[in-house]
């Protein structure tokens, strides 16, 4: 492989995920923007180049969104990967900057949606048919419910831990605590996923700024790290696949925890794609966090809550925070850039060192796009 | 194959080129590669194994099939009547397909062996009526 340079996270902002019905996508991004740039200290005339992540606001968003806001006539390109869009722009930031074409750059992911299920822009033979995104986490969660006797009960526990790491959140949409009886008994989806079990479409937006180890010593600044990065690509329709390894993230999480050197026994803190609750527990496994078949002792044993062995998804999630398709993945690096500077206050994972982020996209569809990336604070 | 082996006015197909009947009953339309044999269905012009554009023999496929997973929707975009119960059939031939499953006569269960039959999936206000893969526990189970 080429030698690539050290990349750092030098600023992070972001525009908490809500309806704005009376704003437009632009609008919502604005803030997400100027926060991260001012997190960083840079001027937007030093940023380099932008990726720009989302799915529904049309043809060169990003140059328009930028344009908006006075940029200079930089380099733009508009990421698309469905819901895994923003980590893949993070991906292209990342390379352009590893491979030492720039400097400073900046990722953007926004979105502004209507409520109700994921409106898919093409449409394959599943979804014609009546597949939706609840659908294919429920299958999946059936079929670990048979392979490994996994009960429902460990789906509903995963968002009363969503609930109560939001509550300590003030940039999470639901922060009421929840039961596990009015998990379970809310109103059925797609058996066994009930409604507070499915993350809610929203609008939103957020914003990183990287650089690169020679700019942040030259310029002084503190940074976390970017250290291991994989994407994946999952195509489901293969006989005999199985889907309880559901999409990419086993591929994506060996490519960067070897790209890293790290091991999953070493991750502290994890944001997660969590779109549905059975997501979750499965991505566990994916993701090394325990063995195949043990997502729900894990669950049991609480290892993922916060305190826990392994906290994940100390910021509520998709499940407590929506899911503002483009903004998704880029937010989770807001959210664990402050857990490793120390700034998360009360839902601080103490002494976290490494984090890991999760996102996969196009999991209703017959194929889709899986990234993880690891962080460090060294 | 005859004209009969279209679905016909009455009963257009949900997704085009997915599924056809004849005198021996509905099946799923198998495309196997002239040159590879390999048999999938939604082939596109060029075989996605080996890259061969000289065709495709249609196979019928899919009498018989054998559930993978399944799970039961209460929730579904327009036109499906809800619940309504979907999951992924293992082909007897190998491939895998998303499909309707049938619960009314008994239970859908993992593992089951499922045969096919064809029926109204989607219906909407507008008039649309689409007819798609549907299968149904098989009277005997391996």
């Amino acid at each position: 492989m080429m030698s690539l340079r050290k990349v750092g996270i030098i600023g992070v902002g972001l525009a908490p995920f809500d309806n704005y019905p009376d704003s437009v996508a632009a609008e919502i991004a604005f803030p997400a923007i100027i926060s991260a740039l001012k997190d960083a200290g840079v001027d937007r005339d030093q940023v380099q180049a932008a990726f720009v992540a989302h799915l529904y606001q049309g043809e060169v968003f990003g140059q328009k969104l930028l344009k908006g806001l006075g940029f200079p006539r930089l380099p733009i390109l508009n990421v698309e990967n469905a819901c895994a869009g923003g980590s893949g722009a993070v991906h292209e930031a990342w390379l352009s900057v590893a491979a030492g074409l720039s400097d400073v750059v900046l990722v953007v992911g926004v979105e502004k949606m209507a409520p109700g299920l994921i409106k898919f822009t093409k449409f394959d033979a599943e979804v014609a048919m009546g597949n939706v995104a609840p659908a294919q986490y429920a299958m999946a969660a059936k079929r670990h419910m048979h392979d490994f006797g996994t009960p429902p009960e460990s789906f509903g526990n995963i968002v009363v831990k969503s609930r109560r790491h939001a509550s300590l959140n003030p940039n999470a949409r639901f922060r009421d605590p929840v039961t596990l009886d009015e998990v379970l008994n809310s109103r059925a989806i797609s058996d066994p996923i009930t409604l507070l079990q499915c993350c809610r479409n929203a609008s939103g937006a957020a914003a990183v700024v990287l650089a690169s180890e020679a700019w942040c010593r030259r310029n002084g600044k503190a940074s976390v790290w970017i250290r291991g990065i994989g994407l994946s690509s999952f195509f489901k329709g293969d006989p005999g696949r199985d889907l309880t390894e559901f999409g990419g993230t086993r591929d994506a999480a060996h490519a960067a925890y070897e790209m890293a050197g790290i091991g999953a026994e070493e991750v502290n803190v994890v944001e997660l794609h969590d779109a549905f609750a059975p997501g979750e527990l499965l991505h566990y496994e994916g993701l090394g966090l325990c063995a195949k078949g043990e997502g729900a002792r894990l669950v049991a044993d609480g290892d993922t809550c916060l305190g826990g062995r392994v906290p994940v998804n100390v910021s509520g999630g998709l499940l407590s925070k929506s899911h503002p398709v483009g903004a998704t993945g880029v937010a989770q690096f807001a959210e664990l850039t402050w857990q490793l500077r120390g700034s998360a206050e009360s839902r601080q994972v103490e002494g976290a060192r490494v984090a890991l982020a999760h996102s996969q996209g196009g999991t209703a569809l017959d194929v889709g796009a899986t990234a993880v990336t690891l962080i460090s604070r060294d | 194959m005859t004209d009969t082996d279209h679905p016909s006015d009455q009963m257009p197909s949900i997704w085009p080129g997915l599924w056809e009947t004849n005198n021996r009953g509905p099946y799923i339309v198998g495309s196997c590669c002239k040159h590879c044999r390999t048999v999938t269905v939604g082939a596109a012009g060029i075989c996605a194994s080996c890259w061969s554009a000289a065709g495709y023999e249609i196979m019928e496929i899919g009498r018989r099939g054998t559930v993978y997973t399944y799970t039961q929707l209460h929730q579904a975009p327009s036109g499906f009547r809800t619940p309504m119960t979907v999951g992924y059939v293992d082909l007897q031939e190998g491939p895998r397909i998303f499909a309707h499953l049938d619960p009314s006569e008994a239970p859908i269960e993992i593992g089951q062996s499922v045969e096919l039959s064809v029926s109204l999936l989607r219906s909407d206000a507008d008039g649309t009526r689409e007819y798609g893969p549907l299968f149904v526990p098989a009277q005997e189970q391996p």
